[in-house]
């Protein structure tokens, strides 16, 4: 039988979660003070890097290469912030789950707030995806004959949409408890 | 609300008082009082069946069912 934590207690499980939100919340923090700190830093030296890439490519890359860089740079950033109020409002549940009182109808505007976030990170994610396709073509051949590829995968994904769903879904089921969950308190 | 409750004229007919009442059928007085003024949502079937016993009522002295249509003046 699986034992729920009362009012104020915390399980392994929410002490798990809460510990890894928040190391996740410091990552992304400093991700996207990293990323905010590049975006000068490639105005600077932008033309540097470009010449340095240059010497290891079959033609000079284009200056536009900078600015769709910087672009990149700009929706990633805006990732970031979406990931950042994500995990805020994840946050903000489990401490209402630790409270015992979840079923409330702002978790169910958080559900719905997480779940139009990741959709819209679905969709920045194909803004990046093209954006690298053009970097690419940009930038041609390399002088060693080798394509050059990136890592990581960009668009939209199966799963990212399934969680957009289920966030969607899971924020009506709970609207729908604190319904009940009113009826219940007016109930003598 | 179209249903109203009349648990002011019972307990003034039984000469009892709401704490009185909380007591014997083991409500909260806070609970009876959003009861007597007509807040509650709805009343479960062993609450009111322990208020009619106390108050030696039927549930229809206790619940009135009141038209708004009726009310209204042409």
């Amino acid at each position: 039988m699986t034992h729920i934590a009362a009012k104020g207690e915390e399980d392994l499980v929410l002490k798990s979660a809460r510990l890894l939100l928040g190391f996740f919340r410091m990552a992304v923090i400093f991700a996207s003070v990293i990323l905010v700190l590049s975006l000068p830093a490639m105005a600077i030296f932008g033309q540097d890097i470009l010449t340095n890439v240059g010497e290891k490519l079959v033609n000079p890359p284009p200056s536009s290469v900078i600015w769709i860089s910087a672009g990149f740079v700009m929706v990633l950033l805006l990732i970031m912030l979406l990931c950042y109020f994500t995990i805020d409002r994840l946050r903000k549940m489990l401490a209402s789950v630790r409270e015992g009182d979840p079923f409330n109808r702002t978790n169910g505007l958080r559900l719905r707030g997480m779940g139009i976030a990741i959709f819209v990170i679905q969709i920045l994610s194909g803004v990046l995806g093209a954006l690298i396709g053009v970097i690419i073509s940009l930038l041609g051949e390399a002088k060693d004959g080798e394509p050059i590829t990136v890592a990581g995968e960009f668009g939209l994904s199966l799963s990212g949409i399934l969680l957009v769903l289920l966030l969607i879904i899971l924020a009506r089921i709970f609207d729908r408890g604190a319904d009940m969950r009113d009826e219940l308190e007016g109930t003598i | 609300m179209a249903i109203s409750i009349k648990l002011d004229d019972l307990l003034h007919d039984n000469r009892m008082t709401l704490t009185e009442l909380a007591e014997r059928v083991d409500i909260t007085i806070a609970n009876l009082s959003i009861l007597k003024t007509g807040k509650a949502k709805a009343i479960r079937f062993s609450t009111l069946e322990a208020i009619c016993k106390e108050l030696q009522c039927q549930p229809g002295d206790l619940l009135t069912f009141e038209d708004a249509k009726d009310n209204e003046t042409p």
